[in-house]
């Protein structure tokens, strides 16, 4: 073999070699724009899908409204390399680590606390930029993991307006499986205390994998509630509900739920939600989000519902700290976005655009913001009936 | 008291349903020592036919649950021919045909998520009453009555197909011995082939009643029944329709009490825990059946 020859296939086999590594996560388009990617996890299918769906389309959203601003502030655009984890942890962190060897600085997940605890430890050591809208503590020394969804506060709303209305024998259905639902349960129980209630009457762990709830009912009935709340995800809550209503004796008895209901509860329960209520992280009731709803339904022919504002949220976040960052004259790594959230928070772009009024982040990447409190009525409308 | 009471009745109506499933697993266990774990697949797929009888054609339940069921029938025959029939030569056939059934079973399901495009469905509502009773202080709904009225005709009548019939007597011949019942003129195929049509047909009334009791179909819904009906039919004892009715039963009232005085989170731990047991110190079952008597 010639010398040459040789030389040929080292350089390809050199040139194969820095094409597997991948990209550093910013390109730069045809009009010579800087492009950050982004990699999403999303739960597009299984059992996160009724929350990953509307969030992603929220982000996608936000993505092409905030296009223009962010070209004329920064010259740059956002782009997403998404794809589906099936709603299962594995597969999100297969994702994760391949988003860490294309070097993106950033990723995100839509929702499920399981899968957020999975990746946050890809995105440390890896040092990427974690935007999550679960609510479930994680640990996250490095602060790389900032998740959008504020279990506490809009509990503590639910359980003030339980109480407020009367009821003072609340038992509660769990989902054991996830955390994030079990500490729910817990704040919850907290907050009916501190308004003066003795906790729950009755408590029935469930899996997330249970169909048949006529045992765990029985023993509710037993307890003579007067306010059931199910902490569960929203089609096995739908479940329960309907069962609730095939099962009789209930009559009279409040349900409600927690913040991962929405519209898929009445899908699946039919008229048998209606009454009901539960702690919404956000409601297109909300005179602050009138532009966003007016669009959401433009572009996808659906209402938004929680996920959905939080995936434009997420999105318009993302838009602001990469604005941030390059606006010091930074390079835009994981280090400097993780850096930029806080002045992302209180920029203007998000106090103007962003549907979750107040957001603010803790030590510890946890999201706060008011919540509110909805109700179900015919047909699966639902109304704001707290202030 | 009443707390007993309801919860036996709930576990009835489950064990009920348990026992539907694992009989149609025992039919063809019994009849070709077949492992047919695809027969999950196949429960899954009639809660499928259900809600497209259902949702898509606007049939009514009357309609939908004897169609679905059969369309069951007619899917477990398939597999039968495709999965099973082919491996009848081989000197490995049982695991063969283990082996064959997982891997039909797998292709089946994901076939159901794709049919279903990765979402949980389920029956439209309105398609049966929903009422309940109170009765000496227990609570019965409709739904419960109606699946341990129609797991019960549908039990009976199984029964009087395998002891009063001429083709249940041809079952039980191939069962006993397939090479005998062969010589003696019974067609060993064709039986199987009922055989695993019967199987199906039993696990869509049971698919049918499950979707429609918890509101839910999806493709891996026949897996979680799967477990608990091998459980229902080594407590009952191998081959026997009594045994597999009481196993049934026995893993669904063991369900219910456990989760009325310990707790849900305990369920598997006491059901395994049994079969264990019975495995230990009756390995035949509660209704034993001598291999050479072995009754279907």
């Amino acid at each position: 073999m010639t010398l040459w020859v040789r030389t040929a296939i080292a350089a390809s086999c050199l040139a194969l070699l820095a094409s597997a590594c991948g990209s550093d996560g910013g390109d730069t388009s045809s009009d010579g724009t800087k492009v950050i990617t982004v990699g999403m996890m999303a739960n597009l299918t299984g059992a996160g899908a009724p929350y990953g769906v509307p969030f992603k389309n929220g982000l996608d959203l936000a993505l092409k409204d905030s296009a223009g601003d962010l070209k004329d502030a920064a010259d740059v655009s956002i782009k997403i390399d998404s794809k589906d984890t099936t709603s299962v942890e594995a597969n999100a962190v297969t994702l994760c680590n391949q988003y860490a060897q294309k070097k993106y600085p950033a990723i995100i997940s839509d929702s499920l606390t399981p899968i957020a605890a999975a990746v946050t430890p890809c995105a440390t050591q890896n040092k990427m930029l974690f935007v999550s809208g679960s609510g479930g503590e994680v640990p996250n020394e490095e602060g790389y993991e900032f998740r959008l969804t504020d279990v506490s506060t809009v509990m503590v709303t639910l359980a003030k307006h339980i109480v407020s209305t009367g009821h003072q024998k609340v038992a509660v259905i769990v989902d054991r499986d996830n955390p994030a639902l079990v500490s729910t349960a817990d704040i919850t129980e907290q907050a009916l205390k501190d308004d003066g209630v003795d906790g729950f009457v009755a408590r029935e762990d469930v899996s997330g994998t249970d169909t048949d709830f006529s045992s765990v009912l029985t023993n509710i009935r037993d307890a003579d509630p007067d306010a059931i709340l199910i902490i569960t995800l929203a089609e096995q809550s739908g479940a329960i509900v309907r069962q609730i209503a095939q099962f009789g004796g209930f009559d009279g008895v409040l349900l409600s739920g927690s913040h991962a209901w929405g519209p898929q509860v009445f899908e699946v329960a039919g008229d048998a939600a209606v009454g009901s209520i539960y702690g919404a992280l956000w409601s297109p009731g909300e005179a602050s989000s009138a532009a966003f709803v007016e669009e959401y339904k433009k572009e996808y022919d659906s209402d938004p519902v929680a996920f959905s504002a939080l995936g434009y949220e997420t999105g318009w976040l993302l838009a602001a700290s990469i604005r941030a960052v390059l606006a010091d004259g930074g390079e835009v790594t994981g280090e400097a976005l993780r850096d930029a959230m806080a002045d992302a928070v209180d920029s203007d772009w998000l106090k103007d655009h962003g549907p979750v009024q107040g957001l603010h982040f803790e030590d510890g990447g946890a999201a706060r913001y008011p919540g509110t409190v909805v109700e179900f009525g015919a047909g699966g409308e639902v109304q704001i009936v707290t202030d | 008291m009443q707390l007993l009471g309801q919860q036996t009745i709930n576990g009835i109506a489950l064990g009920m349903v348990f026992a539907l499933f694992a009989m149609g697993f025992s039919l063809v266990i019994a009849n070709l020592s077949v492992f047919h774990v695809a027969h999950a697949a196949v429960f899954s797929w009639g809660a499928v036919f259900a809600w497209d009888l259902t949702d898509r054609f606007g049939l009514p339940l009357v309609v939908a649950l004897p169609g679905a069921a059969l369309l069951a029938g007619v899917l477990n025959v398939l597999c039968y021919f495709v999965l099973i029939r082919h491996l009848d030569s081989r000197r490995d056939k049982e695991l063969a045909a283990f082996i064959s059934s997982v891997g039909g079973g797998i292709i089946l399901t994901e076939l159901i998520s794709k049919h279903l495009n990765y979402v949980t469905v389920r029956l439209p509502d309105g398609l049966f009453p929903i009422r309940s009773w109170r009765v000496w202080g227990l609570q019965i709904s409709s739904i419960q009555l109606l699946i341990v009225g129609v797991a019960g005709v549908t039990v009976v009548l199984l029964g009087l197909l395998m002891t009063r019939t001429q083709i249940g007597r041809e079952v039980r011949a191939v069962a006993y011995d397939r090479e005998l019942a062969s010589m003696l003129g019974v067609g060993a195929t064709s039986v199987s082939a009922l055989v695993f049509f019967l199987s199906g047909v039993l696990a869509g009334v049971a698919a049918v009643l499950i979707a429609l009791a918890f509101s839910q179909i999806d493709s891996r819904q026949g897996n979680a029944y799967l477990v608990l009906a091998l459980t229902a039919m080594v407590l009952g004892g191998f081959g026997s329709v009594k045994g597999v009715v009481v196993g049934g039963l026995v893993v669904g009232l063991a369900s219910s009490y456990t989760t009325a005085y310990l707790s849900s989170g305990y369920r598997n731990v006491v059901i395994f825990g049994l079969l264990m047991l019975v495995l230990v110190v009756r390995p035949q079952g509660l209704f034993a059946v001598p291999s050479s008597e072995i009754r279907v």
